[in-house]
C-alpha cells in the first residue's frame, strides 16, 4: 500500500504542478510532502479509483493523518475490512 | 391514485397498458422501480380530476412528483398525421406527451432504447417515423448516418440539455434538409419555448417583445413569465445565462455550482472552457465528494479522432492557465459519458 500511496503522490503533483521531497518516509509529515490540501483531495479520489474505496468516506468521524505512517495506517485498516 | 411501474411490464406492452389506465379514467403516476425507490413515498388517495404524475429528471437533486392533469396533457394541439419516436420513456415528461400524442392521433409512438438499438429494428412502422426527440447526449452515443434508413424523418426535437452547435451540425452532415427545433422545458413549468432557427441558445427578440416570456436577473440567471397565466410575475428557472451576438446562451445551472478550494465554479462553464482545446472533442464536469474538500470536480473528456494520442497531462498543464473559477481538479479521458435514466449526462462523479 505504501508504495502505491507514493506512486500515486508522484503522479498527482505532476498533475497539479508540485514537486514532492525526493523521500517520501512513513515517518514524513504529510503537510511538509510538498502537497496542498486539495492535492491530497485529488490523491483520494486517484487512490479510490485504483483500489475501490475511499477511507475517508468510511470512516464514520471526520479523520486527520498527520504523517504518512498514519495515511498508510488507515488505508491498510479498509483494506483489510474490504 | 395509484403507482404504474414500467419495469414490471414488458417493453413491448408499455404503450398498450398505459393507453387501458388512462382511458379507464384512473389516476396514475409512471415511474421505474430501478430508478425510483417508491417504498416510502405515498400518493394521495384521490385527484380532484385524473391526474399522472411522473418523477422529475432529478438531474441536480432528488427527484420529485409532478402531477399533470390529463385534460390540459390532452388539450395540446397536435398535427395527426405525425409518428413519433422517442428516446424518453413514458416516466419523463417529453415521453409522456408522445404517448398523449399516440393516444390523440391513434398512431403508433416508438419509445426506443437508450443506446438506440431500436433504430435498427426491422419493424416496417419504426422506418415510417417522421419526427425523433431525445436528449442532444442521446444522440451523440451512435452514429447519426443510421438516421439515413428513415425516409419520412422530418424533424428531431432536442431538449433536456443545451444543444451546441456541433450537434446541429453533425445531424445537418447527415440529413440536410432535416428539421431541428429545440425545446426549453422544466418540469416545474412545462415547455416554455421551441426554437426553430437552429442556433444554439436563445433569441433576444424573446426578451424584447411587448410582453416578454424572458427576462434576466442581475446576477445572471434566466427569468421565465408564463404566457398561460395573465399578470404571471417572472419566476427563476435556476439557469444562468449569457448575452453574445445577439443571442441568449445557457452558461450552467445555478445549483450546479460547486465551492472548490473557496473559488465557486460551474461545471458547465469548465465544459465550455476545455470544449475549445482542439484535442478535445467532448467534455463533461462531474462532481466528487471529497471528505477532505467539499467537492472536486473531475473533467471527462473524449479525444477528437484526429488527436487519438491524447495526453492528458499535457491538458492538466492547460487547465493550470486557465482562471481558477475555469479550472477542474482531475483530467480522466474516456470513450463515452454515462447517462442518467432521464438521458441527460450524470453529474457525480463514481
Amino acid at each position: 500500500m505504501y508504495e502505491l500511496i507514493v506512486k500515486t503522490m508522484q503522479e498527482v503533483a505532476e498533475m497539479q504542478g508540485k514537486k514532492i521531497g525526493s523521500t517520501v518516509t512513513m515517518d514524513s509529515v504529510l503537510l511538509d510532502i510538498g502537497l496542498d490540501s486539495l492535492s491530497y483531495a485529488i490523491l483520494v479520489v486517484e487512490l479510490e479509483t485504483k483500489i475501490g474505496f475511499d477511507p475517508f468516506q468510511l470512516e464514520s468521524a471526520p479523520i486527520y493523518p498527520v504523517t504518512m505512517r498514519e495515511f498508510v495506517a488507515l488505508y491498510e485498516k479498509h483494506q483489510l475490512a474490504q | 391514485m395509484r403507482w404504474f411501474n414500467l419495469d414490471s411490464l414488458n417493453r413491448g406492452n408499455w404503450f398498450d397498458d398505459l393507453k387501458k389506465v388512462i382511458e379507464s379514467g384512473d389516476s396514475i403516476a409512471i415511474y421505474k422501480s430501478s430508478d425510483i425507490d417508491v417504498s416510502q413515498l405515498e400518493l394521495p388517495e384521490t385527484t380532484p380530476q385524473q391526474t399522472i404524475a411522473i418523477f422529475s429528471g432529478g438531474t441536480t437533486g432528488a427527484p420529485k412528483l409532478v402531477f399533470h392533469p390529463v385534460s390540459e396533457l390532452l388539450s395540446a394541439p397536435k398535427k395527426p398525421s405525425l409518428i413519433l419516436g422517442t428516446f424518453y420513456s413514458p416516466d419523463r415528461m417529453a415521453g409522456l406527451q408522445a404517448l398523449i400524442h399516440g393516444l390523440k392521433s391513434g398512431n403508433a409512438v416508438f419509445f426506443i432504447d437508450p443506446s438506440g438499438t431500436d433504430l435498427r429494428s426491422e419493424h416496417p412502422g419504426v422506418k415510417k417515423i417522421t419526427h425523433l426527440s431525445a436528449t442532444p447526449s442521446q444522440m451523440r452515443v451512435f452514429d447519426l448516418r443510421i438516421l439515413l434508413a428513415f425516409s419520412e424523418l422530418r424533424a428531431i426535437t432536442l431538449g433536456g440539455e443545451p444543444v451546441t452547435p456541433k450537434d446541429i451540425a453533425g445531424l445537418k452532415e447527415v440529413l440536410p434538409d432535416l428539421k431541428i427545433y429545440q425545446i426549453y422545458a422544466s418540469s416545474e413549468f412545462g415547455q416554455m419555448c421551441s426554437v426553430r432557427d437552429e442556433k444554439p441558445g436563445l433569441p433576444l427578440e424573446y426578451f424584447k417583445d411587448p410582453s416578454p416570456r424572458f427576462n434576466i436577473s442581475a446576477d445572471g440567471e434566466l427569468l421565465y413569465r408564463s404566457h398561460l397565466k395573465s399578470n404571471a410575475q417572472f419566476c427563476p428557472t435556476g439557469d444562468l445565462v449569457s448575452i453574445s451576438e445577439g443571442r441568449v446562451y445557457f452558461v450552467g445551472r445555478k445549483d450546479l455550482q460547486v465551492s472548490v478550494g473557496g473559488v465557486l465554479r460551474s461545471p458547465e462553464a469548465i465544459e465550455t472552457a476545455i470544449k475549445a482545446w482542439p484535442e478535445v472533442d467532448d467534455c463533461v464536469v462531474k462532481i466528487k465528494t471529497s471528505a477532505l474538500m467539499g467537492s472536486i470536480l473531475v473533467a471527462e473528456v473524449i479525444a477528437n479522432r484526429a488527436h487519438e494520442a491524447l495526453a492528458v497531462s499535457d491538458l492538466h498543464k492547460r487547465m493550470m492557465e486557465l482562471p481558477p473559477n475555469k479550472q477542474a481538479q482531475m483530467i480522466k479521458q474516456v470513450d463515452r459519458f454515462k447517462l442518467n435514466a432521464a438521458g441527460k449526462v450524470a453529474r457525480r462523479y463514481e
